[in-house]
């Protein structure tokens, strides 16, 4: 899936390199591990199998699609099939919990009601009862914003999850309800990748892949 | 939750923000559509200006000849001029009658000009009804002038009168502005002026005491070619009465009270045996921009140098200026407030793209295109701008006339100097010569008699105009978005944390 794949970043102190010839091979029905330290280029490798970051060299492969290279835009490849979960949630403040969920929807172009109704089974299933559908993000726990961004990440049926750290902001309860969650998510056949420096959560994938200084150990 | 919902939301989510963004705007945009409908208004004030004052000409001898001769034959003793005129052959007495006037070919030869509009012509004759008496002329005598006028050639007798002749008497000023009005019979017209039909108007007073009613006949006493007396008789064809007395302050004016007899131009020309002479001629031409196309060709033509034009560009002046001053300052102003418009957007939109930079890293993160952020942001402009606008459009139907009378004002107090010193030289200058050789024939424009002001109305163009502007700034609004979107790496900004 990923394939010798280099980054680098120009920075005031000079290049950095995020990712010397990085490769790693993931599976659908899987949970899949990239561990390692703050700066080990994990969160990079997260963002170039996302399509969000593009390489400097090497190939990355999602499926059936050419992420890199590619000469088209990767919007489409983004909005169908990958679901982001972020380690600060980064959900929409004005947006209530339902319109967060339907957003991905709503870009992609699913009608209205369509949306609004997937948006309802999807936070059900994530655990959010309707009385707090309506609730802004900054009056809902973490725990619950977490939540409200797994399904955000499902709304368009992505077969790849890609999840940034999705405990590293939720107590220990909290993170294992998370896991838990992701670990459904790749039983139903889904290809989970989550970016983690905490032991215990890789512990409950089924592969790990550990990254030092931008290379695969 | 589409585009339009979404770019609306976002409109709401900061309500005191775009409260203060639309409040701004809307005032920067109540100046600059104010501005605009002044500008438009101000300048169809002056196309209307245009059409009725500044296009009229007139020709007449010009002073210095006139007091040249004047001044020649002051210095002449009475015995020698009564010795010239005896010695003087009927060609020479034609020619000297006629060095006081305007040769007609000259004037007609102006009239060929495409942009006149319309011509007449005009004879005041001093002649001789020996059947009648002016009791008007009294004063004359009583004053000496008499012998005055004798230096210019006019010998005045109790039965002198003023004979006026044009092409077509429904067209002098006199009677077209209800000066005088016609009581019985009918005008002399072009063709009689053609066909130089032996007719004349009498003034009522003049026809009561000489018990003169409609085809009675007035004997004239006239010279003809060869210098030879007689006497030619006049058909009344009409009876005048004379409603506002003339304004005459010619020393030499010795029919104050309207005895004038009126009678086609080829008929008083013969009668006053200058054939191809005339005292004036007058002009309207299609507007004031041909002012310089009448002046050139005047200048150009053969025996001009005699002769001078007269305009009536300074009272154009008076009227446009003003109103060209204040829309020239709706434009500074218009495009002063518009700059201002898009200052605020443009520093509205930069501090909302900052403030979303974050969200905007989300959204393409889930994989929303750039054309999908930017509508958003277009939908979100727009709902302001519109907001803006309408308050704009409601504080200008209220403002838009006050500004409008305002800058019409304070343009008025910037040219009043300079146009009273102009006005003072133009009356001056007009007075002289009008005390030289009697009214104007024509028609000047007194300023106050057209509408100066300016008329600010809303119309369908205003409301057009008003659309452009709305896209206009709209666009420019949406400046920083696109640059702030294009530039945008998502990776980024979801690290900024």
């Amino acid at each position: 899936m990923v394939e010798e794949v280099r980054k680098s970043y120009r920075t005031r102190g000079g290049e950095v390199l995020a990712l010397d010839g990085v490769c790693l091979k993931a599976e659908a029905g899987k949970m899949t591990a990239v561990v390692g330290a703050s700066g080990s280029g994990k969160t990079t490798l997260l963002y170039v199998i996302g399509a969000l970051e593009t390489p400097d060299s090497g190939r990355v492969r999602a499926g059936e699609k050419e992420v890199f290279p590619s000469g088209s835009s990767l919007d489409d490849f983004r909005r169908r099939e990958v679901g982001f979960v972020f380690q600060f949630f980064n959900l929409v403040g004005h947006y209530n919990a339902l319109e967060n969920v339907m957003l991905p929807m709503a870009v992609s172009g699913t009608r209205s009601r369509e949306a609004r109704r997937r948006a309802g089974e999807l936070l059900l299933r994530a655990g959010i009862s309707e009385e707090r559908w309506d609730h802004r993000p900054t009056r809902l726990s973490g725990g619950e914003q977490q939540r409200v961004a797994i399904a955000r990440a499902l709304a368009n049926d992505p077969w790849l999850i890609l999840a940034d750290e999705p405990t590293g902001n939720l107590d220990s309860q909290t993170g294992d309800v998370v896991v838990s969650l992701l670990r459904e998510l790749a039983e139903e056949g889904r290809c989970v990748i989550l970016v983690t420096h905490d032991e215990s959560v890789a512990a409950r994938c089924d592969e790990v892949a550990r990254l030092k200084d931008g290379r695969r150990l | 939750m589409g585009i339009l919902q979404r770019g609306l939301k976002s409109v709401y989510r900061n309500p005191a923000r775009s409260t203060i963004i639309v409040v701004l705007l809307g005032v920067c945009l109540t100046f600059c559509m104010a501005m605009l409908a002044v500008r438009m208004a101000a300048r169809s004030q002056v196309e209307k200006v245009k059409g009725r004052v500044g296009n009229y000409a007139e020709v007449r001898l010009a002073s210095q000849a006139f007091f040249d001769r004047y001044l020649r034959e002051s210095e002449k003793s009475e015995a020698q001029r009564e010795k010239e005129a005896r010695s003087m052959s009927a060609e020479e007495a034609s020619r000297q009658r006629s060095e006081l006037l305007v040769p007609e070919a000259m004037t007609d030869e102006l009239s060929m000009l495409e942009c006149i509009r319309t011509y007449d012509k005009f004879l005041t004759a001093s002649l001789e009804v020996p059947e009648m008496e002016n009791t008007a002329i009294a004063p004359v005598f009583e004053k000496g002038l008499a012998e005055q006028a004798a230096r210019l050639g006019i010998e005045l007798t109790e039965s002198t009168f003023a004979f006026s002749g044009n092409t077509d008497a429904a067209s002098l000023a006199d009677f077209r502005e209800g000066d005088k009005a016609l009581l019985e019979g009918r005008l002399y017209d072009y063709f009689d002026y053609l066909q130089g039909s032996p007719v004349v108007l009498v003034e009522k007073n003049l026809a009561e005491k000489n018990q003169l009613s409609l085809g009675d006949r007035v004997k004239v006493r006239a010279k003809d070619r060869s210098g030879r007396q007689g006497e030619r008789e006049l058909v009344v064809i009409g009876i005048y009465e004379t409603r506002q007395a003339e304004k005459n302050d010619n020393p030499l004016g010795f029919n104050p009270f309207g005895n004038t007899f009126y009678a086609p131009l080829s008929v008083v020309q013969e009668l006053n045996n200058t054939p191809d002479y005339i005292d004036s001629a007058s002009y309207y031409f299609d507007n004031v921009d041909s002012t310089s196309t009448v002046l050139d060709r005047f200048a150009a033509l053969p025996g001009s140098e005699r002769c001078e034009i007269t305009t009536d560009f300074a009272d154009y002046q008076a009227l446009a200026d003003p109103l060209t001053k204040a829309g020239n300052a709706s434009t500074i102003g218009l495009w002063g407030s518009l700059g201002a418009c898009v200052l605020i957007l443009l520093l509205s939109m930069l501090l909302v793209v900052r403030g979303r930079m974050k969200e905007l890293g989300v959204l393409k993160a889930l994989g929303t295109a750039d054309r999908q952020v930017l509508s958003q942001f277009a939908v979100e402009v727009t709902a302001l701008c519109l907001a803006a606008m309408l308050i704009a459009s409601g504080a200008t139907a209220l403002i838009g006339q006050r500004l409008g009378d305002w800058l019409l004002r304070e343009s008025n107090a910037t040219v009043a100097a300079p146009a009273e010193e102009a006005e003072g030289q133009a009356q001056g200058g007009r007075a002289a010569l009008q005390a030289l050789r009697g009214s104007s024939q024509g028609r000047f424009f007194p300023p106050d008699e057209v509408e100066s002001g300016i008329e600010v109305l809303f119309s369908g163009r205003t409301f057009l105009y008003a659309c452009l502007l709305l896209l206009l700034i709209c666009l420019l609004g949406m400046v920083i978005p696109v640059v702030g979107v294009a530039r945008l790496r998502p990776a980024q900004v979801l690290r900024m944390e």
